[in-house]
């Protein structure tokens, strides 16, 4: 069956960029496009994309994946290597570029997410993701010890403080949506999506550099990196809340699967909500979920956590 | 004695003897501890309550305090929505299963009501300028 023709879905603006977002979808390769193949551009709506035109049924089989974000982005998951090309004359900022990037980078693995709920993680796997699909956890992660420490909550719970403040000294991974790799099966541990180093190593150079580096854009992790940097494994789940004193208490899987299932997409699609539940149910089948009760200190916070051997 | 069914815009699964559910069109998830969740599991639409009851009494729980609890709290799942009672009488019944754990009174251990049910996340959850 030949491709559905990509059709105008939306036009955005993002950090100043004019944005056209298209999809098409057959019966053997999904295709959302989020860029420009008019003169300039460069950022994404695929959120809106995927929450405003929904696409078609759940799918009886596996798909080959492949998201592509523009012709000027490509986010291949195939054998994850991240491409990204963008206009030299869309900006000199260098800051404004890399927000735009990353932002990219966000939105793309986001909808890949969101698709894992709606159509099935089968739906949205490829080769290079193996059995693996992503799930989206509102929640914060630094790098620790033995991988990336994931911190979950509510708004105001203190994700954000906790990742950019009170552990500022480990590496912060993301500060609001953690994005996880996991293998329903639980063959293969889970693993938590970094998009920060491959960009700050494609523009570590000025702005001057700024061309340059946009036309041999290429980042590629050895596998090594891949397992111990680009998606660490996942090494504590937590559950936040404010308190005197530090402390870790379990969390029942039921318990944790209640607080972890907002915010709900497709709250309205029975289907959806279930496969979310499903992954959270194989989520902490493999890695349990405990409560961490913390203060607003850097001081106590680090060194409880180093003490339970987390940093 | 009635036979209830669950509601069919309830998702359910079971994690650790206890099940989750999740009821999208209220955006409430609820936990059902273990004896809970055998109570649901069970709400098949052809279980009347007394095999229920029988089958949560087998290790040795006083048949009347079970009887009674478990018809207490069919009755606050179907008064949320979550159970409905079956029309009519069933025509046969589901094979007898065994509790194993000890008898506690089923309850609803954690409900959740989501403050944003169809929460959508802003430019800042997914993208945006780091704090």
């Amino acid at each position: 069956m030949p491709a559905a023709p990509l059709r105008a879905l939306r036009r955005v603006e993002l950090y100043g960029y004019p944005i056209t977002v298209e999809g098409a979808y057959t019966p053997r390769q999904w295709t959302l496009l989020a860029g420009n193949r008019e003169p300039r551009g460069g950022a994404p709506a695929l959120l809106h994309a995927i929450l405003e035109n929904p696409p078609h049924a759940p799918l009886p089989k596996p798909l080959p994946g492949r998201l592509i974000v523009g012709d000027e982005f490509t986010l291949d998951c195939t054998d994850r290597v991240l491409r990204c090309r963008l206009p030299a004359s869309g900006s000199s900022e260098r800051r404004r570029l890399n927000d735009a990037r990353e932002s990219l980078c966000r939105h793309a693995l986001f909808a890949l997410g969101l698709l894992a709920e709606r159509l099935g993680p089968r739906a949205v796997s490829t080769p290079g993701m193996g059995r693996r699909v992503l799930l989206n956890l509102h929640a914060s992660s630094v790098l620790g010890r033995g991988g990336a420490l994931v911190f979950c909550g509510r708004s105001g719970f203190g994700k954000t403080t906790l990742a950019t403040q009170l552990l500022s000294g480990a590496p912060q991974i993301e500060y609001d949506l953690t994005q996880i790799l996991l293998d329903p099966s639980g063959r293969e541990p889970p693993r938590v999506i970094r998009i920060a180093p491959y960009l700050k190593r494609s523009f570590a150079g000025t702005a001057r550099d700024m061309p340059r580096a946009a036309s041999r854009n290429r980042v590629r992790a050895s596998a090594q990196e891949l397992a111990h940097s680009a998606a660490p494994p996942l090494a504590g789940l937590f559950w936040l809340q404010q308190a005197p004193s530090c402390a870790l208490e379990p969390l029942p899987a039921a318990d944790a699967a209640a607080y972890l299932l907002p915010p709900l997409h497709f709250a309205s699609e029975l289907r959806a909500v279930g496969r979310r539940l499903s992954l959270l149910r194989a989520l902490l089948k493999q890695s349990a979920c405990r409560r961490f009760r913390f203060p607003k200190s850097k001081a106590k916070v680090e060194r409880f956590l180093k003490d339970a051997g987390y940093l | 004695m009635p036979v209830f069914k669950r509601s069919d815009k309830v998702v359910w699964d079971e994690l650790a003897g206890e099940a989750v559910l999740v009821q999208p069109d209220r955006a409430a998830t609820f936990v059902l501890n273990p004896s809970g969740a055998f109570v649901w599991k069970r709400c098949d639409g052809r279980t009347p309550v007394e095999r229920i009851v029988a089958d949560l009494s087998a290790g040795g729980a006083e048949a009347a305090r079970v009887e009674a609890e478990t018809a207490a709290f069919c009755a606050a799942l179907q008064a949320k929505g979550l159970l409905e009672e079956a029309p009519a009488a069933p025509a046969r019944t589901a094979p007898p299963a065994r509790f194993a754990a000890p008898y506690v009174a089923p309850r609803v251990n954690l409900e959740e009501l989501a403050d944003k049910p169809n929460q959508r996340p802003g430019k800042r959850d997914i993208g945006g300028s780091r704090p």
